[in-house]
């Protein structure tokens, strides 16, 4: 009951501002009106509409995750980049074989430590050859081998076969032909492209093995050493709408994870930029005189630094080495964009000021 | 009499900018160089493997002493016109401001005066003829220009005009980097002579000067490209801006008036509205111009023009806070006088304004 006699009082000062207030809203209703009848403020509208959208929903919508894939760098757009692997075995198992205490050190390099087999019928199935086919557009499967036998021996043969279910199904074996090793081209390419269809499934870790089999000795028998043998695989890689970079990330990904932070920082500069440039320029308005004359000054200070200047110093000395090593956060960027912005709104705000001030100067 | 007095007043009022500027500049790269990032013009290779030694050299130049002292030891010097030492440009940095301004001011003259010449007409055409065909290609046009990335247009420009017809019709259409061939152009004393003689430091003028049509096309060629690249972007401001005030004078009383009188189109387009709707227009060349003066960054950058604008950014990337200071004082005076001067001009194009009241 106290605050009965405040009632009437506030609801006299409440209508007297719905009063106040109809006009304008009554204009900006009408205003409204005309923007919703203009073809291109509206179509600026959804475009401003499908920005938000993309930056909003950017990590949902991105193809891939913004990380870094040597493999497929500097694709053009619209394509799928060729991924080359080349990779030596993990694991194996050797049956007549002298074995390797780790077959990824002895086979991967042409270091002269390599698996010995001295009897017709060794056999040697690697395995785990860590190829990470991503794609089923397989291009190219073959083996890059590098063998040699006892010195005089040349009629020592491998024979190498590859199998895409861990052992269950062969292809036919290839005979590997002898090339010396201190010859120019002492490789061996075998190419297993057409034996089966390729796919990523048969070619991981737990199905993909090679075998090698000592298939034939020559006279005077002797030793063969197999001192590479590497997995080649060509794939097609992930599809790119947008290209990659040098690095290998998917531009498309950063576009849409990018527009994030741009928005950010848009709506943070135009926030603080609208907060400070109105005060300031309805004070610099209302007051006029040495007020408005220091204002403007401030003003025509920060509008005469170069804002990309600015802007490229503040990025490179925050990345010198030796120094503090901070990249440079969005709260930072946001200060000096709105440092630029707010002179601006400021000269936005003023004329507007003035004239409810009565201050015809302008 | 006023207006000399206003001009003087603008003039004096450009002191304390100057002093904003400075002191912000200042605080910025003494605050994120540190001592080491100011004194490191100082310190060689060798010196830098030792901490007493740049601790000494830090110590030697003032560089631990509080920034304010700091401050005031750099105004006393500047007043001297000791602008101190660029270790990017490997010059001193009045030096360096007076060798690169010119080469600033002939690109930004030069695609100032393209874009003027192109955008004015296309403006006021766009503007008679609106939803027409040729009011659309003009808004298109101006529009690729303001969209279109500064980089972007100066890359394309190269790959287009020098490196397709070099390798696929093998021309030299263009050159695409500096501003003269080399031992085109050089400072002639009585024992070295160049083709073309430097008096003005402007490579067109001084070729005309010479009345020397290699070294003028040898000029003007280089300049082609970066010229284009600056002028589409600032054209495409111009022309936006030519049109929205042509429409904005057509839609006016006095025009109106002008046509009731049975004054020609022709009369009415060119007397009553195109000079009117030049006034607006008259701000935003003046203020484009006094951003290409202050440097174009990305198109000197891209063309290795040899001005204000990569000097810049090379002293940035290389943290050179001499140069950094110098050339963002420069920049001030720069974009203090060009507002003055778009003031001044403002006030003579239009009778109705008062200026300093």
């Amino acid at each position: 009951m106290a605050s009965a006699p405040r009632v009437p009082g506030a609801s006299g000062r409440l209508s007297g501002l719905v009063a106040e207030l109809r006009p304008r809203w009554k204009e900006l209703r009408y205003s409204l009106h005309l923007l919703r009848k203009s073809l291109l403020a509206m179509v600026g509208l959804a475009i401003v509409g499908v920005f938000l959208f993309l930056a909003v929903f950017g990590p949902a919508l991105a193809p891939y995750p913004y990380v870094y894939n040597a493999s497929e760098k500097n694709s053009p757009p619209g394509a799928r980049p060729t991924v080359l692997r080349n990779t030596s075995a993990l694991d194996g198992e050797a049956a007549g074989w002298t074995t390797p205490a780790s077959f990824n050190d002895i086979l991967s390099t042409s270091d002269g430590r390599r698996a010995m087999s001295y009897q017709v019928g060794d056999t040697l199935e690697l395995r785990r050859f860590n190829l990470k086919v991503y794609s089923d557009d397989v291009l190219q499967v073959g083996v890059s081998i590098q063998y040699n036998a006892t010195a005089g021996s040349t009629d020592d043969v491998l024979n190498v076969s590859v199998s895409w279910d861990n052992g269950t199904s062969w292809s036919p074996r290839i005979v590997t032909p002898f090339r010396d090793v201190n010859a120019s081209a002492a490789w061996s390419f075998l190419d297993f492209t057409n034996v089966t269809r390729w796919t990523a499934s048969r070619l991981d870790d737990t199905t993909f093995v090679v075998r090698i089999e000592h298939a034939r000795s020559g006279s005077p028998p002797g030793g063969i050493g197999v001192d590479v043998l590497r997995v080649v695989v060509r794939f097609k890689g992930l599809y790119h709408i947008l290209g990659t970079t040098v690095d290998g990330e998917d531009v498309l990904t950063g576009v849409l994870l990018g527009a994030r932070i741009s928005i950010r920082i848009g709506v943070i500069v135009v926030f603080v930029a609208t907060m400070i440039g109105s005060i300031l320029g309805a004070l610099a308005g209302y007051f006029g005189g040495p007020l408005d004359e220091l204002v403007m000054r401030i003003t025509d200070v920060f509008l005469s630094i170069p804002g990309l200047i600015l802007a490229l110093a503040v990025a490179a000395a925050l990345g010198q080495p030796g120094q503090r090593d901070v990249r440079p956060d969005h709260r930072l960027l946001a200060a000096l964009h709105a440092s630029r912005a707010g002179p601006g709104a400021l000269r936005a705000g003023k004329p507007v000021h003035r004239g409810l001030a009565g201050d015809r100067r302008e | 009499m006023r207006l000399r007095d206003y001009i003087i007043r603008r003039l004096l009022l450009l002191i304390p900018v100057l002093i904003g500027v400075s002191v912000m500049t200042f605080a910025l790269t003494r605050l994120i160089g540190g001592p080491l990032g100011a004194a490191s013009i100082y310190i060689n290779e060798k010196c830098l493997q030792s901490d007493t030694c740049i601790d000494a050299v830090i110590h030697k130049y003032g560089f631990d002493q509080p920034i304010p002292i700091q401050y005031v030891n750099y105004m006393k010097a500047l007043l001297q016109g000791d602008l101190g030492y660029s270790k990017s440009a490997k010059l001193l940095v009045t030096d360096a401001i007076t060798s690169k301004m010119p080469a600033t001011f002939e690109l930004a003259s030069a695609a100032m005066v393209i874009a003027v010449v192109f955008a004015l007409p296309l403006g006021v055409l766009s503007a008679t003829r609106r939803n027409k065909p040729v009011d659309h290609a003009t808004r298109v046009l101006a529009l690729s220009g303001v969209s279109i990335p500064v980089f972007w247009l100066g890359l394309m420009l190269k790959y287009l005009l020098f490196y397709f017809p070099f390798i696929y019709l093998g021309i030299k259409l263009l050159p695409i980097d500096g501003r003269a061939t080399s031992g085109m152009y050089g400072i002639c004393t009585s024992r070295v002579s160049f083709p073309l003689c430097a008096s003005t430091n402007l490579y067109t003028v001084d070729a005309i000067l010479a009345l020397n049509g290699t070294a003028l096309w040898d000029a003007v060629s280089h300049l082609i490209l970066p010229a284009l690249t600056l002028a589409f972007v600032t054209m495409a401001i111009i022309v936006r801006m030519m049109r929205s005030s042509m429409l904005e004078v057509l839609n006016q009383e006095y025009i109106k008036t002008a046509r009731s009188k049975g004054l020609s189109e022709k009369v009415v387009i060119k007397k009553h509205a195109r000079r009117n709707a030049l006034i607006p227009t008259t701000t935003v060349i003046g203020l484009s111009f006094g951003g290409l003066l202050g440097g174009a960054v990305l198109t000197e950058s891209i063309f290795t023009w040899p001005g204000i604008g990569r000097w810049s950014a090379d002293a940035v990337t290389q943290f050179d806070p001499a140069a950094i200071m110098g050339f963002t004082l420069v920049a001030a005076v720069v974009y203090v006088v060009a507002n003055l001067v778009v003031d001044v001009l403002y006030a003579y194009l239009d009778p109705r304004i008062r200026l300093g009241e």
